[in-house]
């Protein structure tokens, strides 16, 4: 009798263990870039990262691999491709299949420079075995558009062919492996516009932005002339990229924000000084609620009244990396619960003013007093309390925690309030998204529109559902994608 | 007997005007902010920056013949500008017309360094303005203090400080820079609104407390603070005691009955939190001082001060701008090495009684062979005459 209780009680402590090392794991893996943040640097968050993988790559390896599609950022998927195949001995061939699977999946979803630089890291590791090779070859004679991607994405998809000797059709390996004076003509059209061009500038412009761009600076063409020109063959991030470097050459290049996703609309409204702000601000409503909306299609729930708690402390700027991206995710968060909940209150830390400014001028000042407008929300009466913020609380440092402790005691029993943090950034000496309270279920995110996943992982977090639910979960996102 | 210049005029130093907020730690550092209720904008200052390792401020006489001079590393310097109305004032680096008075002093050329030649440590460069050294305005009072050494000619002492006094008196101090966590906790401190100084703790010992008038010159010189001078001990401080012990923040539920209650507990507790933050400064803040005032600008006054030295382990040395209703404008402080302190209690006690050895050392309980020990021990055996011990 005695024994049971005690199995039962090593049981209880190794599901507890296993639940946060998951969640840790996961919230990690949404928020981590191993870019520079506010308070670590780039270094530190690569030796954390890398030690974190290593430990979930040992214990759960299965998790770990189903990981892929739980919807965590790209870094972390590179990261576990590369993992998964650099260790694999001992596994059986059941699972290999499994990871396979996710694994073609996974290179497949990401944008094609990521699939190429995770492919690439393989290279420059040396990992090679038969499934590597195999992996790479269905990758690459997998693309749609090979041509295109013979282009665009020459040196990497040189030497990832070289790596696993994959043979190509005979004009993309000319391309690829033979000088120019040895291609003659082409029958591919896109490869034969891509010879002729290097010889006549107005060919450029019938080639992709990146390709035409070197070329262009072979023909010695103006920058103003250029950008005029292939405007029609820039994507919308291209040119998204290029609107105030070609603005300062006289080049207008009309961005549609309505056609933006609701991150990097935000990146941008947070990037924006207060002029071009005013200037266009029923605009940038508007794109935000439009933003908003297409990210809410994706979302099954809706809320009821949800509270906001923003940091806009001068900490949410980060770092030059990646400027003010946990301002901006706040800024979003704002815009995403407009469209999925009932009513919306607002909580800045420093607010952007009086009622009649801008709500989009906030701007990272100021120290983090994140229990005053935590006092304020639930003065609402909310069914939600969501706080956006990175976890370093200074006005007073554990404010939070108390005000906190303190209601639950007082008005918890009354009110069933349901309390989230959401954190933007990862803590590379706690391995960890840094939580405000103990009493506050934390999890990371890197997008905006991740911010619902987030909070039902919360969930998973604060024990309310177990490793099983959390595998049929992943499993059935799996099986949606 | 010479007297010493000073007057009590600030009985002991009060942070009037400023209220303080929970503070921001980083490794060993605590820095506490300082916000200032009411900003009326006549008083300014601005930073000027100067780029030579060395700079001579000659304290006394012309530029061209120094009689007495001050050497040391100073990075910048302070412009003082005020208005006697009560109207707000354009800082002095934005105000038009002034590019003739730009230039500060003399750089010349020494070897393979340069050296800037300034002429007082206070100079008046404007109607309304004055350029100051911030930190060196305190630490020249400190090191001339009893400076003129024996004013009678006792023959236990040295010639040399019969003729020349204590001169050349020199002190160590240690550059922000050489502090552990100084830099990064000044670059990741969150800046309040309104926030017109800090106190910094290295440790949780006060380090230096530093105000200004404005936020916006607050802006400007808060990453300034890292090149200031600050006590050598910090660097031990900083490298022993990595993290300071967190203060609990605690709330307590028993009065708590709805959510106002809630907002008034939490707002007692921070400003008591922050209360004691500053009172852990008590080795300066509230503690008496001798004052001695250095320069008059219509109603603020630019004042030096020393703690009293009655106690043996921490003092500080420090300037300040006072309003002449009391509130503190600026503010700067140096803690003083143990060292210092020794000698400048042992220099106190000489000038007390005339330079006379035996009275002093009968004021100390102490016997004079004895007092002279602790001389040579506090660096200024360069006082005694070889051999002192059979005069005595």
């Amino acid at each position: 009798m005695v024994q049971a209780t005690h199995t039962q009680q090593a049981e209880e402590t190794l599901n507890r263990i296993e639940r946060e090392d998951i969640t840790n794991f996961l919230a990690s893996c949404m928020a981590a870039t191993r870019q520079d943040e506010f308070y670590s640097s780039e270094l530190a968050h690569h030796v954390s990262l890398a030690f974190l993988h290593d430990y979930m790559l040992v214990n759960y390896r299965d998790l770990y691999a189903r990981a892929l599609t739980a919807g965590i950022n790209l870094l972390n998927q590179r990261m576990i491709i590369v993992n998964l195949l650099r260790w694999s001995r001992g596994i059986s061939p059941e699972r290999r299949v499994l990871e396979g699977r996710l694994i073609a999946r996974a290179l497949d979803q990401m944008p094609a420079p990521q699939a190429y630089r995770t492919l690439r890291e393989l290279v420059r590791r040396r990992i090679t075995s038969r499934r590597v090779r195999a992996i790479i070859r269905d990758f690459v004679t997998g693309r749609p558009n090979l041509p295109l991607h013979v282009l665009k994405y020459r040196p990497a998809l040189k030497a990832i062919v070289k790596h696993a000797h994959v043979r190509l059709d005979e004009e993309s390996q000319l391309i690829l492996f033979h000088p120019l004076s040895k291609w003659g003509k082409l029958k591919t059209p896109l490869y034969e516009t891509f010879r002729k061009a290097h010889y006549n500038k107005s060919m450029i412009y019938e080639l992709p932005m990146t390709v035409a761009e070197g070329l262009a600076s072979r023909h010695r063409i103006p920058r103003r002339i250029f950008l005029e020109r292939i405007q029609d063959h820039m994507t919308a991030r291209e040119k998204q990229r290029a609107q105030r470097s070609a603005r300062a050459v006289g080049v207008d290049l009309s961005v549609n924000l309505q056609r933006m996703s609701l991150t990097r609309l935000s990146l941008y409204v947070a990037s924006m000084s207060n002029e071009e702000l005013d200037a266009t601000t029923p605009q940038l409503d508007r794109a935000m609620a439009a933003a908003a909306a297409r990210a809410s299609s994706k979302i099954a729930r809706r809320y009821g009244r949800v509270a906001l708690v923003l940091d806009s402390s001068y900490s949410s700027s980060s770092s030059r990396a990646k400027k003010n991206r946990p301002l901006a995710i706040a800024m979003g968060a704002v815009a995403l619960f407009r469209a999925i909940s009932e009513s919306v209150s607002v909580h800045w830390t420093h607010a952007p003013g009086r009622s009649n400014v801008n709500p989009w001028r906030v701007r990272p000042r100021g120290q983090s007093n994140l229990a005053r407008p935590l006092l304020d929300a639930l003065a609402t009466s909310p069914d939600h309390v969501i706080v956006v913020s990175d976890g370093y609380e200074n006005d007073p440092c554990g404010g939070v925690d108390q005000v906190l402790k303190i209601w639950q005691e007082r008005f918890g029993r009354g009110a069933k309030i349901e309390f989230v943090q959401i954190n933007p950034v990862f803590d590379p000496t706690t391995y960890s998204t840094k939580a405000l309270s103990e009493r506050l279920p934390v999890f990371g995110v890197r997008d905006v529109e991740d911010i619902p996943l987030a909070c039902a992982l919360a969930r998973f977090a604060a024990g309310v559902v177990d490793m099983k639910y959390l595998i049929r979960l992943l499993d059935a996102r799996a099986e949606a994608a | 007997m010479k007297a010493r210049n000073t007057k009590r005029i600030l009985d002991y130093l009060e942070l009037r005007g400023l209220t303080a907020a929970p503070s921001q730690v980083w490794g060993a550092v605590r820095l506490v902010p300082l916000i200032r209720e009411e900003v009326r904008g006549d008083l300014r200052l601005g930073l000027r920056p100067y780029a030579e390792r060395l700079t001579h401020v000659t304290v006394k006489g012309l530029p061209a013949e120094p009689k007495t001079q001050y050497t040391s590393f100073i990075p910048h310097g302070l412009i003082v500008s005020w208005k006697n109305s009560d109207e707000p004032l354009a800082n002095w680096q934005t105000q038009l017309g002034l590019h003739k008075k730009k230039k500060d002093g003399k750089v010349v050329q020494r070897g393979w360094y340069e050296a800037r030649h300034l002429h007082r440590v206070v100079k008046k460069i404007d109607r309304r303005a004055v350029r100051m050294l911030p930190m060196h305005t305190a630490m020249e009072g400190f090191l001339a203090m009893h400076f003129g050494g024996p004013d009678v000619a006792y023959s236990y002492y040295s010639s040399q400080s019969l003729r020349h006094g204590l001169s050349p008196r020199t002190e160590y101090a240690l550059s922000g820079e050489g502090i552990p966590d100084l830099g990064e906790a000044l670059r990741l401190f969150e800046r309040h609104p309104n926030q017109c100084g800090v106190l910094i703790y290295v440790a949780d010992v006060l380090a230096s407390a530093f105000v200004v008038p404005h936020p916006v010159d607050y802006a400007y010189m808060h990453d300034a603070l890292v090149l200031d001078m600050y006590g050598d001990v910090f660097w031990n401080y900083g490298m022993m005691w990595r993290e300071p012990s967190p203060f609990e923040f605690e709330l307590s539920g028993d009065d708590v009955g709805t959510l106002d209650d809630l907002r008034a507990a939490f707002e007692t507790a921070r400003a008591e939190l922050a209360d004691f933050e500053v009172s852990m400064g008590r080795d300066l803040i509230g503690r008496e001082l001798w004052t001695e005032r250095v320069y008059r600008m219509g109603k603020f006054e630019l004042e030096r001060f020393i703690t009293d030295l009655t106690d043996e382990d921490t003092n500080h040395i420090g300037e300040s701008i006072v309003r002449r209703d009391g509130t503190l404008e600026y503010l700067k402080t140096f803690r003083l090495s143990a060292q210092m302190v020794k000698k400048g209690r042992l220099l106190h006690a000489l000038a007390e009684h005339e330079w006379d050895l035996h009275r002093a050392a009968e004021s100390r309980f102490m016997s004079p062979l004895e007092f002279r020990d602790r001389m040579v021990r506090a660096g200024l055996a360069f006082l005694l005459r070889h051999g002192a011990a059979t005069r005595l």
